[in-house]
């Protein structure tokens, strides 16, 4: 019983705001579910690193370095056979993610190959922030449970352990997008305290954005031209930009605003490289992976569910769909 | 005992991922915001990506002079130049550049020499002579017009001379 009483509390603080299924925590399909997906996401690993392969002559013919403190230890050794070692370390720990992520070691081993690897890439002077999440994501992976691969798991807390350690990448993942966020929101009130008179929430914001990014660097992007000559275009684009990344957090515990916030994150992405000239494919993977096939999201898209979930206007949004269909049910024969 | 103890188990786990996120939260802020000269501790950031817009803004630009003993007139930039000129990632690169300018109006001369170093060793090929220039303006004027509201030179270097 007492058990009973703690998994309730568990799945309770789990469970989504506004109503919303208790079970989601203890379902085998869930579960499997987000086998598939993790099983996935070392997949991926695997095929980065063997895209990596590519670059090893260009990587192994670096000199001089800034070394990052995860590669430190470069200033020790002979900087070839050093970057040689963390080279040979990301495949390995590709390899390993696929053939042995059912062990903690194993796990570990994938998440400090990742790290040195980003950190080399990134003792070159400058950081891009890129593939930053893979290592995250990578970290939290770390805190699956013992029989977390197998197969129809049998045992209640096997299954509710990796499902919590799923839902804690999906809140590493959309913890970036809320910092994001929350420090362009700061911006606008830091601008209008300083008198700046263009921010994210002025029409010409986002136009202003980008033409400072492709004169930045001293090319055009894809659509950048065409919004400088359009601004007012970018308006609302740019304000709900802010909006989805700073509430992105408050998603973890909705689930019928996974798949949304998931693709619109993403879809953020594709056009912010199309606008600022600025890719995160990776990271577009990881949200599909994560949030757009998120094993908590109901089977069937419910959008007046979502709407009152909505941060800030669900309320409001919710009544008017209550609203909205209520005349459709006094109306019937 | 058994299940009580996987209950237990379960609400541990949970804490442990709430307290990394917050760890997170705390530490990407601080190793991007609060610590002088430094971007950030990998994997640490704070995520402050494109948070201004900026209503005017500024960069440096580097201008190719020479390689060797050939002369370029008018000067190439560092992210136009061809590749007998500029290996590596251009995007890393920039980023350097932005750095070491900065790093030579302050006077900062260690910092200028391993910011040299790295952009002379990694980014120019060859003898390189280059010019670092300042510019400021109105991000859509510029676009449209290319007028800076201001433009002045930093410094002029070439690889490996003076380090």
């Amino acid at each position: 019983m007492r058990r009973g009483g703690r998994i309730e509390r568990l799945i309770a603080f789990f469970r989504p705001a506004r109503g919303g299924s208790a079970s989601l925590l203890l379902s085998p399909e869930r579960f499997a579910a987000a086998q598939s997906l993790i099983g996935a996401f070392y997949a991926v690993l695997l095929f980065l690193a063997a895209g990596r392969l590519f670059s090893w002559p260009s990587d192994l013919a670096a000199t001089d370095l800034a070394p990052r403190w995860p590669v430190a230890w470069l200033h020790l050794v002979d900087t070839r056979a050093g970057i040689a070692a963390i080279l040979w370390l990301h495949l390995a720990g590709g390899v390993l993610g696929v053939a042995l992520a059912r062990y903690r070691w194993a796990r570990v081993v994938v998440f400090v190959s990742l790290l040195e690897v980003l950190a080399l890439d990134f003792s070159f002077g400058a950081v891009n922030h890129g593939n930053h999440l893979g290592v995250l994501i990578a970290f939290v992976l770390i805190f699956l449970p013992a029989g977390w691969h197998v197969p129809g798991s049998a045992d209640r807390t096997v299954r509710v352990a990796t499902l919590l350690v799923f839902s804690g990448a999906q809140a590493m993942i959309l913890l970036t997008y809320s910092m994001a966020g929350m420090w362009k929101a700061g911006g606008i009130l830091q601008q209008w305290l300083q008198g700046d008179f263009v921010t994210y929430l002025h029409p010409h914001g986002l136009a202003q954005q980008v033409a400072a990014k492709m004169i930045e660097d001293d090319a055009p992007s894809i659509l950048g031209p065409w919004l400088v000559a359009h601004p007012w275009a970018g308006w609302l684009p740019g304000i709900a930009v802010v909006y989805l990344e700073l509430f992105a957090l408050w998603v973890v515990t909705r689930p019928s605003l996974h798949r949304a916030w998931g693709l619109g994150l993403a879809l953020f992405h594709l056009t912010s490289h199309l606008t600022l000239g600025v890719g995160f494919p990776q990271s577009v993977l990881w949200l599909v992976l994560f949030l757009g096939l998120s094993p908590f999201r109901p089977p069937v898209f419910e959008w007046r569910r979502a709407a009152g979930e909505l941060p800030v206007v669900g309320t409001w949004l919710g009544r008017w769909a209550s609203f909205a269909r209520a005349p459709a049910r006094g109306g019937a024969p | 005992m058994g299940p009580q103890r996987d209950a237990h188990g379960l609400g541990r786990l949970r804490r442990r991922l709430a307290i990394l996120l917050v760890i997170y939260f705390f530490a990407g802020a601080a190793s991007q915001k609060l610590i002088p000269g430094v971007d950030e501790i990998i994997p640490f950031y704070g995520w402050s990506l494109f948070s201004k817009v900026p209503n005017d803004d500024s960069r440096y630009v580097l201008l190719i002079h020479g390689q060797g003993r050939r002369s370029l007139d008018p000067p190439v930039s560092f992210l136009r130049a061809p590749a007998t000129l500029v290996a590596g990632n251009r995007y890393t690169g920039r980023k350097v550049i932005q750095h070491l300018g900065r790093a030579v109006e302050r006077g900062n001369a260690a910092r200028v020499g391993t910011l040299r170093r790295l952009l002379e060793s990694n980014y120019l090929q060859g003898r390189v002579r280059y010019e670092l220039v300042f510019e400021r303006y109105d991000p859509i004027e510029k676009w449209r017009s290319g007028t800076d509201l201001e433009r002045h030179s930093v410094g002029e270097f070439t690889s490996g001379e003076g380090l």
